[in-house]
């Protein structure tokens, strides 16, 4: 049997994960997972970040936008350490992602050694999943345990590397079984709940959709919907993007950071068709006295944010078109017609600022220019403050265009990681970083 | 706040486009400092810094932009070469629109957000002849001034003898 050292066996599972590349910057403490990462140059890239935090950032925003867990490194201590804010940002997000983190040597710890300190505490907090080989051999389960886990709980996974037993041999027995791995199949709708919705959604009054990242993948299910029952459709911040902007029913993201159409809207609805969403600043929103149909796969979502009536525990896709299917169309409801020309307003308010030649610039003319000469494909890893709001606003996402923030950790300084990320992730797209001088200083 | 990934841009000469919206200030929590807690400003300004000057002694093509015909200049010099550049937009410094306070009734606020064009959502939902029923006035958002209060609350007493059945 051939024998490998402990930290090849480390990126070997990973690479088998079909992961090609691998966000770091080394110290003392990772020298033995260095040495691994230059017996891997040919088959993994390794981008040296210049700060750990924007390694861990780029692992986490890689998730958000590709869907494929992201990997990054730090060393023992200041290296460590560093990794936090990007943890963080992949914990609130429930973003899969792994860091690597390097220990001293198992003889130096816990004997007050030069940046030893107890790495699986530090951790645990941050991460979803968290564990310190206890033994070579370990190395490549646990490499694959934390992903596997990282996937499952939606969460940032610590593995925690001694150095020494990165550089001692182990067999090279471990097979990654990547494919047993399927995608996730969330169930179809009750009957029942389909029946209630559908009873619901006849005799109210002002209905609207309030969308989030957990219908996603169910696009043109929400403009369907929108179309047949005349439901105006808003969403969370980071709900932005599912629909297109200029789809006439998405009157936008509901907040101090999206456009006034949307604001006035949830505060006269009498039905809310709740799917994947749960903003925290949701529970500001809506009268009380609204019903909810509400749509998620997570158990513990239902009635979090507002008093829910009719619980869908399914997925976003099957049960909007379960609804479809089932129910009857409506006519505009005066709540629908006044949000379009709400909308309207606003887009031709908006609009007449884009050629103003006032100084400083607005920000229409510049928004306007980024809409005209983005490719349809573009990514646009956006920053943390009031380029929220711009880009709420102004940002006309369409085609295969994605986009990245930071959302519930919202933390400033995500631009950058996130675009070095798309820009290995997508070699042949065109990669905008957005930021303010506050989130980009 | 990681700007010196710049470096990382460069060194594997990724094509990527750094826009920074210069305003000299932590917008966000300005207009929070300003709308919600009604306090003075506290700690929120940033001096200006030639952005373009940092990234090109970090090895990336640097330009800062003031129109918008120069940022589509701009732009449009990216889009013919490799690897990252950055425009530094010298932006405006004032405030996006408050659509949380939204306060299309005060002239003040329509004066300082150019919002003469805007019509609040009432005058939509009136033209479609339907009556508004409104949403509850959130008390809860401390440090409101008592005026912004009063004024809410007679709106909404307005507002609630219209309501529709």
């Amino acid at each position: 049997m051939t024998k490998i050292n402990g930290s090849d066996a480390m990126l070997k599972v990973i690479y088998d994960w079909g992961i090609d590349h691998i966000y770091g910057f080394p110290g003392g403490s990772f020298d033995s997972s260095m040495n691994a990462i230059y017996d891997f140059r040919d088959k993994m890239k390794f981008i040296e970040v210049r700060h750990e935090e924007a390694g861990a950032l780029a692992a986490s925003s890689e998730y958000k936008v590709t869907g494929k867990l992201g990997v990054c490194f730090g060393s023992a201590g200041p290296g460590a350490a560093h990794l936090f804010n990007g943890l963080y940002d992949a914990k609130f997000d429930k973003t899969p992602m792994l860091a690597i983190v390097a220990n001293v040597p198992t003889s130096r710890q816990d004997i007050d050694f030069f940046q030893a300190f107890d790495e699986d505490k530090w951790f645990l907090d941050a991460s979803v999943w968290c564990a310190s080989a206890k033994t070579p051999e370990l190395i490549p389960v646990l490499t694959d345990e934390a992903i596997r886990q990282a996937y499952a709980r939606k969460g940032p996974a610590v593995l925690i590397i001694p150095k020494d037993y990165g550089w001692q041999k182990i067999e090279d027995n471990f097979r990654v079984n990547k494919d047993a791995h399927p995608e996730p199949n969330y169930p179809a709708p009750t009957k029942t709940s389909v029946d209630e919705a559908v009873k619901l959604l006849r005799e109210a009054k002002n209905p609207t959709m309030y969308i989030g990242l957990g219908a996603k993948d169910a696009g043109e299910e929400v403009k369907e919907f929108a179309e047949k029952f005349k439901t105006p459709i808003m969403s969370s911040y980071l709900g932005k993007g599912i629909v297109e902007d200029k789809f006439p029913a998405y009157i936008g993201t509901i907040g101090r950071i999206g456009p006034k159409a949307a604001q006035e809207v949830q505060g006269a609805t009498d039905l809310v068709v709740w799917v994947g969403n749960n903003s925290p600043f949701s529970v500001l929103w809506f009268p009380k006295n609204a019903k909810v149909i509400q749509i998620d796969v997570d158990p513990a979502k239902f009635g979090k944010r507002h008093s829910t009536d009719v619980s869908m525990l399914a997925d976003a896709k099957k049960a909007l078109r379960a609804i479809i299917d089932a129910g009857e169309e409506r006519r505009e409801s005066p709540l629908y017609k006044a949000a379009i020309a709400d909308r309207e307003n606003w887009d031709a308010w908006q609009a007449s600022f884009k050629d103003s030649d006032e100084m400083p610039v607005r920000p229409e003319p510049i928004w306007d220019v980024i809409n005209k000469k983005a490719d349809d494909n573009a990514v646009f890893a956006i920053d943390v403050g009031n380029v929220n709001v711009d880009s709420c606003r102004l940002l006309n996402l369409h085609d295969d265009q994605k986009w990245t923030t930071s959302g519930l950790h919202a933390t400033m300084g995500y631009g950058a990681p996130a675009a070095l990320m798309a820009a290995t992730v997508y070699p042949d797209r065109e990669v905008w970083q957005l930021a303010g001088d506050g989130g980009f200083a | 706040m990681m700007n010196q990934e710049l470096l990382t841009m460069a060194r594997y000469n990724m094509h990527i486009l750094n826009v920074v919206f210069t305003n000299e200030t932590l917008g966000y929590i300005q207009a929070e400092q300003e709308d919600e807690s009604n306090q003075p400003l506290s700690g929120v300004i940033i001096p200006d810094n030639d952005w373009a000057k940092v990234a090109e002694g970090m090895n990336v093509k640097g330009v800062v932009v003031r129109t918008k015909k120069e940022f589509e200049e701009a732009v449009d010099e990216f889009k013919k070469m490799d690897g990252p550049m950055l425009i530094d937009v010298k932006y405006t410094h004032n405030m996006p629109y408050s659509t949380e306070l939204n306060s299309l009734d005060d002239p003040a606020f329509v004066k300082k957000y150019e919002a003469e064009d805007l019509k609040p959502f009432s005058y939509f939902a009136e033209s479609m002849a339907w009556k508004l029923t409104l949403q509850p006035v959130h008390l809860n958002m401390k440090n409101q001034n008592l005026k912004k209060i009063l004024l809410l609350i007679q709106f909404q007493v307005l507002r609630n003898t219209n309501l529709a059945e």
